[in-house]
């Protein structure tokens, strides 16, 4: 963590004295805009691994880069280092609380959702998975209503035993033991493995109050589903810091 | 012991401007103060009225020398003049008897009222404490020293520094107006 706290740190420095040659208004929006998503990155990327590293989101301006900023703006700025960097740490909060409450779901989901059906076979569901390289998928009724989502550990489940959930465990499973039964999955229904009830969110729910949902109950994907409960979209962690990125 | 580690200050001093900006600071005031000083000497004496007072070249510091700050701008330079000469006139007419009460609530009311204005403008002291301490005449001229030469003085100031500024390429006053 430590590490990729650094880079954040020196990219921001980079980006400032990119724009110290702007003039100081440029200077400041850009700059803010600059740590907006740098710190998104940061917060969703490493969040997941790393609940501190919300703290790398922190600014680290060094006096020092205050001290050259000012010097490069002409004109005497009646302002202390201090104040500068007090006014740009609460700004930049600002911006980034701003940020999260503004993005909604429906504006980063993805429209064109892989859905697989309840009844759909164990081994059709896999190879629609497969062909369009989802680790994952929700699962509606014949109503088009969300029932339950079907993810990569669902299919681990029921391959081997509770508690498998990476590819390795499962190689190491099925070659260690005899419980390994993939064949007889062929049978089953996506009804069957997957999980339900499942957590589904609103088109209006905003990106940060999903990304505590993730969070919180460690889940990778959630359908976004209309007041009747159908199928309207779907979020994945990547969606949330995709849209950190292309905003401006 | 945090109020004695307090005093340590331990931030850093800023960067010194631009020799260019020295000499526009310079420029600036010398035109501005040397203005009103002969408008003072060509026009107002005649009429036995003052233009010429210490805080204009307090505000010419500010106008010209720190041409972005907030303390500089318009609504400041005249306002804080004005709101002062107004509770320094009020502090001299009714507490003169008491130099030391007078002054002293002058000073602070106006720094206070300032504040509450959004005015604040430091040669605004300045111009409250004159009017308690500056004399005789000063004390004859009442509320007229609220017009001349407070807000006559900054009003010419102002203007100076409008049009001397924006001639700089590096610089733009005021920031705002109000």
């Amino acid at each position: 963590m430590g590490e990729k706290c650094l880079i954040t740190k020196i990219r921001i420095r980079f980006n400032l004295i990119l724009t110290i040659y702007v003039n100081i208004e440029l200077y400041l929006s850009q700059a803010l805009i600059y740590k907006v998503s740098m710190g998104f990155l940061e917060y969703y990327g490493e969040a997941a691994m790393d609940k501190t590293a919300d703290a790398c989101a922190q600014i680290d301006l060094s006096d020092e880069d205050i001290f050259r900023a000012m010097s490069e703006i002409p004109g005497h700025l009646d302002i202390s280092l201090g104040d500068f960097k007090e006014i740009y740490t609460k700004a930049y909060e600002q911006a980034i609380m701003r940020f999260r409450r503004e993005v909604k779901c429906s504006e980063i989901m993805s429209r064109e959702v892989l859905s697989l059906s309840e009844n759909d076979t164990l081994d059709h569901g896999a190879l629609l998975l497969a062909k369009n390289h989802y680790s994952g998928a929700p699962v509606v009724d014949s109503d088009k209503k969300v029932v339950g989502i079907v993810s990569q550990k669902d299919f681990f489940h029921a391959v081997g035993v509770g508690g498998i959930e990476t590819v390795m465990e499962l190689i190491a499973e099925c070659l260690s033991g005899t419980r390994c039964v993939v064949s007889a999955l062929r049978k089953g229904l996506i009804k069957d493995i997957m999980s339900s009830p499942v957590i589904t969110v609103g088109p209006d729910t905003t990106a940060n109050d999903l990304a505590k949902i993730f969070m919180e109950k460690q889940i990778n994907r959630a359908p976004i589903v209309d007041k009747d409960g159908r199928l309207v979209g779907l979020v994945t962690r990547t969606d949330i810091v995709k849209s950190t990125l292309i905003r401006p | 012991m945090k109020y004695l580690q307090k005093m340590r200050g331990g931030g850093q001093s800023p960067p010194r401007v631009g020799k260019p900006e020295i000499f526009w600071s310079w420029l600036g005031s010398l035109i501005g103060i040397g203005f009103i000083t002969y408008l003072d000497a060509a026009i107002f004496q005649g009429y036995e009225l003052i233009l010429l007072m210490g805080p204009a070249g307090a505000s010419a510091v500010l106008v010209f020398g720190a041409t972005r700050s907030p303390l500089a701008q318009p609504r400041n330079l005249v306002g804080g003049h004005v709101v002062s000469a107004i509770i320094g006139v009020l502090a001299g007419k009714l507490l003169g008897a008491n130099l030391i009460i007078a002054s002293s609530i002058a000073v602070s009311t106006s720094i206070a009222l300032m504040h509450l204005t959004k005015t604040l403008h430091p040669p605004g002291g300045a111009t409250a404490l004159i009017a308690v301490i500056g004399g005789e005449k000063i004390k004859a001229m009442g509320f007229l020293y609220v017009i001349f030469p407070t807000a006559i003085s900054s009003l010419i100031l102002l203007v100076i520094a409008v049009l001397f500024n924006n001639l700089i390429n590096s610089r733009k006053y005021p920031d705002h107006w109000i």
